[in-house]
């Protein structure tokens, strides 16, 4: 039976290099090779990027406060990027009270990500 | 009209306010004020909510407020005096500041003053684009104030102009808030800002990039409903018969960030056409004795982290300046830009205080080899003009810095 291979090309952001990365892996996700890296960082970054593509996710929420509207806030970890736009869902529905202090919970384990959004700025009222 | 008698005046304060404040500060100048023309510190960092920050000075991955906090609590702590809601609107060579606020004029009066003033947006009308003038055209910043401060999203279909990193980062933030970002166009054939935004900024949302294209019409009468983009030739000029409409409701420009210095020439300073901003001595002092300047309004970076080390120095020695400490010796050594170099700040060096130079070259370059004069050479696998290059010269190797030079030259050549 012939093996599936897939290849993906990502582009590592360790330098202005910018190495248009190929990752090439089998039909069971077992990485075979990575290819086009000038340096060992490149290898490290294309590889951690294939297996957990995730990104801090930053962004705003709405406040129940008179000094501001919006309070910033931001992931405590990395969140797959698939679902980015979920946790921007879940987070529209959500009018914080003052007051907030800087890196506060603000929600635990959003959307089911085990991740918590924080806060980094405070709110007075 | 009360005057005020002080050490060390900071206009502006944004993270090269705050960094050259707390410097002046613990180098022992007692009165240090800073003036800022908004109700509160920080800059434009309160509106950068994104990460990304810190990673050189603290070696940690924080957001613009984080940033900005850490910083705003230490200059409470050191007892710097801070003046919000005030606008400097004149300075001159003597150090005398007149101040507008809420309680009037006032003028103060400065041993030495350090230049923390930023920088700002360059705007459509600088690019001139031609078409109509509808509702719906906002630099980058702008937009980002909306969004991230205000609350507002300025609209559902979005083009920007310019691959500045605001410009990218507006591409996220604008998609994340449900907006669809038609296309991000770049005149250049590669991205203005850094290759970690064009990644996950661009890229991580599947935004259309279009390089070597510019926007050739705007059209709509009350509010932008589409724009026209073109390829262009190697002289930047669109190709005729390349011209495709973007339907749309907004454009957003990213175009370049200008230092601003509209008071530093009513104190006389010179600027470097190149720059935008103030000649300055490896002190970051400019021309004008005891007046010194850090951060983008001497040149625009990349990176936060080196606006606070660079306004460190200028606030440093703003201190030493105020408490009459004998300077270093008047030697000064002119660095001049070569091949493929755009420009160097500072401008001038001397041989006993180690120096960090940074520098932009003028196009992109594999496998080089920047050369400092006799005294240094490095070899770099890439350069980019928008990746600022950093070096350090320490005093050993500035100590090889030949009596009678007076001027060293810095290139950047390709590998043979």
């Amino acid at each position: 039976m012939k093996r599936m291979v897939k290849e993906t090309e990502l582009i590592c952001i360790m330098c202005p290099l910018a190495c248009h990365v190929v990752v090439t892996v089998d039909d069971t996700g077992n990485i075979l090779d990575v290819a086009n890296h000038q340096c060992k960082e490149g290898r490290e970054y294309a590889v951690a990027e294939y297996r957990f593509p995730a990104r801090v996710l930053t962004t705003v929420i709405l406040t129940a406060a008179a000094s501001r509207h919006l309070l910033p806030v931001r992931s405590n970890k990395p969140i797959p990027k698939t679902r980015l736009m979920e946790v921007m869902h879940s987070l529209s529905k959500i009018r914080i009270k003052p007051p907030v202090k800087m890196a506060q919970v603000i929600v635990s384990n959003i959307a089911g990500t085990g991740v918590d959004m924080i806060s980094t700025d405070e709110l007075v009222k | 009209m009360m005057t005020q008698m002080i050490d060390v005046a900071v206009i502006g304060a944004g993270p090269a306010g705050l960094a050259a404040a707390i410097k002046a500060k613990e180098a022992g100048a007692e009165k240090v004020t800073i003036m800022e023309r908004a109700e509160q510190l920080g800059g434009l960092l309160h509106q950068c909510i994104h990460n990304g920050f810190g990673l050189v000075y603290f070696n940690e991955d924080l957001t613009g407020p984080e940033y900005a906090r850490r910083f705003i609590e230490k200059a409470m702590d050191l007892n710097i005096d801070i003046q919000l809601e005030s606008m400097v609107l004149d300075l001159t060579a003597a150090k005398r500041i007149t101040v507008s606020s809420r309680k009037g004029l006032r003028t103060l009066h400065a041993k030495a003053a350090v230049l923390t003033m930023g920088c700002r947006e360059r705007t459509r009308q600088q690019i001139m684009i031609p078409g109509t003038r509808p509702a719906g055209i906002f630099t980058a910043g702008t937009a980002q104030r909306y969004v991230n401060v205000e609350g507002y999203v300025p609209g559902k279909k979005i083009v920007i102009l310019g691959s500045g990193d605001v410009g990218m980062i507006m591409a996220r933030r604008l998609t994340l808030e449900g907006a669809k970002v038609e296309a991000v166009v770049e005149i250049l054939p590669y991205i203005g800002g850094l290759i970690r935004n064009e990644v996950q900024c661009i890229h991580d949302f599947s935004i259309p990039l279009f390089l070597e294209h510019t926007v050739t019409d705007i059209i709509g009468l009350r509010r932008v409903e589409a724009v026209t983009i073109a390829k262009v030739d190697k002289n930047q000029e669109p190709i005729a018969g390349t011209e495709r409409t973007i339907e749309c409701d907004t454009l957003l420009t990213s175009v370049g960030l200008i230092p601003e210095n509209e008071l530093s020439l009513k104190a006389g300073i010179e600027l470097d056409p190149i720059t935008g901003g103030p000649f300055v001595s490896d002190r970051m002092e400019t021309n004008i004795p005891g007046i010194f300047a850090g951060g983008n309004v001497v040149h625009v970076n990349d990176l936060v982290d080196n606006v606070t080390l660079e306004s460190e120095v200028a606030g440093a020695f703003a201190a030493d300046y105020a408490m009459e400490k004998a300077p270093l010796s008047k030697r000064r050594i002119s660095l001049r830009s070569g091949e493929n170099i755009r420009y160097i700040v500072p401008h001038t060096i001397g041989t006993e205080k180690e120096v960090t130079l940074s520098m932009r070259v003028r196009e992109p370059g594999e496998k080089v080899r920047l050369r400092i004069g006799d005294i240094l050479t490095k070899s770099l696998r890439v350069v980019k003009p928008s990746e600022m290059l950093k070096v350090n010269l320490n005093l050993e190797q500035l100590s090889k810095i030949e009596e009678r030079t007076d001027e060293i030259e810095v290139t950047c050549e390709k590998r043979g």
